[in-house]
């Protein structure tokens, strides 16, 4: 009698979890039955060294990793899990695929190179930084044999590996300003171009968008390229720059972004006594200002710093140009 | 015997006391990181019911039921499909379930929990001389089911990648504690696996489209003709295909093709640089629309050039009994409008050529002599020129370059109802059976007037 309610409270429970699809099984007739064995070999990943592959990776840098298993040898299997595979025979070269996966992200990245590389080898950058990244293999091969029947049978041979690796963050921040003078507004604000360069380092595009950066407060929308992603990202005044007037009050947004984990409480900005080096904070950090107000510089810039969790840091000069 | 007593008191005490603190700390470690993965293409009971050829779903779009095991030679373990069907394929692998229990119990340990969803991706690979074709890679669904059409036949391989990150306990509590998280109080230090799951599948996907047919027509009164001249330019031309949004479109330089296949296709007005029919007359049998579902394969026909009265494009859907070897096969037989006509005394050349989409072939069809047409009346290839009265076919003079020609008139028909109807009958068939027959009239004219007159 005990046994059947432990039987009958263990059936109970099975159907709750079977009745629980989450949403990437749905539509999916699961389970289902299968007599087909499935030839699983054993693979381990390793750098193409032989050594063991570390617990952290560098974002976006390239490493060459080599996977080793039974299943790039000259023969397949003659068995597995007690059937035979009589007279099996390898019918095709592997098929490998290689992925950086991010579960923070829920992304892959299917690897792929252009140069000849051997059948278990591949070059893979892992362009996301993270710290529950992975680095994975998947290999099939066609194998083909004779079933007790004695029919031609085709069946795929499987091996797959995955190893958890941290992604180190390489990639400054890059946070910008929306500004704000009476009527008129402009955003300023880089984005990294090209994306995932290496070796750093990085290069960004400036963005100038909105009113306040014409001297006749029209429109604008230009692009300044090529500046180092980073510490030092000064604009020169021909490249562009925030036009004031004596009368203007300025007001401040920050634009927030960095490619992993911004520290929030590390962004500052502010109007600073020239470009070089550390900002020179004129007036309140962190706050607008009325022109007349504050003693303006002879080379007034507005500046922008930030870090990120992993303490790559940024800081962009913005030049300010008075206007009558 | 003190002594032994004391010495078996000790024993008994690590006994009950050691043991409970050894389990109670008991490290532990996955004995694997890869489990299996079961993968199929259809065989739900809505998809069994399904005809091979396919039906529309609600949506429209055209789904099938995978053919049987062995289909057209196929070993065991290939999964038969036929081109521009829509298929699922189902995966599922432990890793993906809702509870880590059954991974656990593969991994052999516990108090695990799943970081996050699984990920899984579907790369469809094909299969040629050179190795490997990845023709999709990423698709970035994460779900456990794929939607799979094959455009065009051939061999593929679907894949599928799963992948999920497990947390759990190095240390574990023993079954008398009763938080496993903890051992003595203090939260244990966890570790990460990745456990993965793969699994391919061989699926063939079948031919079921009948081949394209060109056939050229050229008298032997334009200057540098020759029979040779005739095929090398119907090659020439077979190969100068153009691609529309990735497809190849086989006598497309022939026809203006409407977007909505409703609208159907008219003979386009512009034919420059297709030298061939500057020179001769073209007609082109073709698959259209282009990749449509087995059920609803179809050709159409486009006419072009002197020899033809009229410019003039029709479509002939194909029969729709071939059950038995699940082969198409198009017949399309051409009215008085798409009928061929030349002129009496007039030597001219007749050429054919064949594509098929299973592989890349642009071959001449052979032209079959009197004593072999029933070759072609019985499923050879080729072509011929036939007439309703068997005895006339002797009327029609050979050349020894190849051309054709007819000494009497039979054109129009009420002036020469003594004479015979004769017709072109051209026949091509891939390999594996899908086949396209063209039957098209052939006028013998008395003067020039005829066709001068016409708009081509």
């Amino acid at each position: 009698m005990k046994q059947l309610v432990i039987v009958v409270i263990a059936l109970c429970f099975a159907t709750v979890n079977l009745g629980a699809t989450p949403s990437w099984l749905e539509g999916v007739p699961v389970p289902w039955p299968t007599s087909e064995v499935k030839p699983i070999l054993p693979a381990e990943i390793y750098l193409v060294d032989g050594s063991d592959i570390p617990e952290s990776f560098v974002e976006d840098k390239p490493v060459h990793f080599v996977v080793v298993s039974d299943i790039f040898a000259d023969e397949p299997p003659s068995e597995f899990d007690g059937v035979p595979f009589h007279n099996s025979t390898w019918a095709g070269r592997p098929l490998v695929f290689w992925y950086f996966t991010n579960p923070d992200t829920e992304t892959r990245f299917l690897a792929s190179s252009t140069e000849s590389l051997a059948d278990n080898e591949m070059i893979v950058a892992p362009i996301e930084p993270t710290k529950n990244g992975a680095i994975e293999v998947f290999i099939s091969r066609r194998m083909e044999y004779y079933n007790e029947n004695n029919e031609l049978t085709r069946r795929f041979v499987n091996s797959s590996k995955g190893r958890v690796a941290e992604v180190k963050d390489i990639t400054p921040p890059t946070c910008g300003l929306q500004i704000t003078i009476g009527d008129n507004t402009g955003t300023v604000w880089p984005i990294e171009s090209p994306v995932n360069m290496y070796p750093p380092p990085k290069l960004a595009d400036v963005i100038f968008e909105g009113s306040v950066f014409c001297p006749e407060n029209s429109s604008q929308h230009f692009v300044v390229d090529g500046i180092q992603l980073g510490e030092e990202m000064v604009i020169s005044p021909s490249q562009g720059a925030v036009y004031l007037r004596a009368e203007d009050e300025l007001s401040f947004m920050m634009v927030l972004h960095d490619n992993y984990e911004l520290d929030k409480d590390s962004v500052s900005f502010g109007l600073s006594d020239g470009a070089e080096g550390e900002p020179s904070v004129v007036g309140t950090a962190n706050s607008g200002f009325k022109v007349a107000e504050v003693d303006m510089p002879e080379e007034p810039y507005l500046f922008i710093e930030a870090f990120d969790t992993a303490g790559n840091r940024q800081l962009m000069y913005i030049p300010v140009v008075l206007v009558e | 015997m003190r002594y032994l007593f004391a010495r078996l008191f000790l024993i008994v005490a690590m006994v009950v006391f050691c043991v409970p603190v050894i389990d109670a700390q008991q490290e532990q470690q996955p004995r694997t990181d890869q489990l299996p993965m079961e993968m199929q293409i259809g065989g739900t009971d809505a998809e069994s019911d399904l005809p091979y050829w396919g039906a529309p779903d609600e949506s429209g779009r055209w789904r099938g039921q995978v053919l049987p095991s062995g289909f057209r030679g196929m070993p065991n373990g290939t999964t038969n499909v036929f081109e521009n069907l829509e298929y699922f394929a189902y995966e599922y692998s432990e890793i993906f379930d809702q509870d880590p229990g059954n991974v656990e119990d593969e991994l052999g340990i516990e108090g695990s929990n799943f970081v996050g969803a699984p990920q899984m991706d579907w790369p469809l690979t094909e299969e040629n001389p050179d190795g490997w074709e990845i023709i999709e890679g990423e698709e970035g669904q994460n779900l456990a089911r794929r939607s799979s059409d094959f455009n065009d036949p051939g061999n593929y391989v679907l894949t599928n990648a799963g992948s999920r990150q497990l947390s759990f306990p190095l240390v574990v509590a023993s079954d008398d504690d009763e938080d496993e998280d903890e051992v003595d109080g203090e939260e244990t230090e966890r570790g990460s696996v990745r456990v993965t799951a793969v699994e391919s599948l061989d699926v063939v996907a079948h031919d079921v489209t009948p081949p394209d047919v060109w056939l050229g027509f050229l008298e032997e009164s334009v200057a540098g003709g020759s029979s040779d001249f005739l095929n090398r330019e119907l090659r020439r031309a077979m190969r100068n295909q153009s691609q529309v949004a990735g497809h190849i479109v086989p006598a497309l330089p022939l026809v203006d093709i409407y977007g909505d296949p409703a609208q159907g296709i008219r003979p386009r007005e512009s034919t420059a640089g297709l030298e061939l029919i500057q020179k001769g007359s073209i007609m082109a049998a073709f698959e259209y629309p282009h990749q449509a579902p087995p059920a609803l394969k179809s050709a159409a026909v486009v006419t072009h050039g002197p020899l033809f009265e009229v410019a003039k494009a029709e479509q002939f859907r194909s029969d729709e009994d071939c059950q038995v070897d699940l082969t198409r096969k198009v017949s399309a037989s051409l009215d008085n409008e798409q009928a061929i006509f030349v002129r009496r005394n007039v030597p001219f050349w007749i050429g054919a050529a064949t594509s098929d989409n299973s592989f890349s072939r642009h071959e001449e069809l052979p032209v079959f002599d009197l004593e072999e047409t029933a070759d072609v009346l019985n499923g050879g290839d080729g072509f011929f020129i036939d007439a309703s009265d068997r005895n006339a076919l002797e009327r029609i003079v050979r050349g020894d370059d190849g051309s054709f020609m007819f000494r009497l008139p039979n054109y129009p028909r009420e002036d020469f109802a003594d004479q015979p109807d004769y017709r072109l009958v051209v026949r091509s068939t891939d390999q594996v059976g899908n086949s396209l027959e063209l039957e098209v009239p052939v006028y013998v004219v008395q003067t020039r007037a005829y066709y001068e007159g016409g708009r081509n």
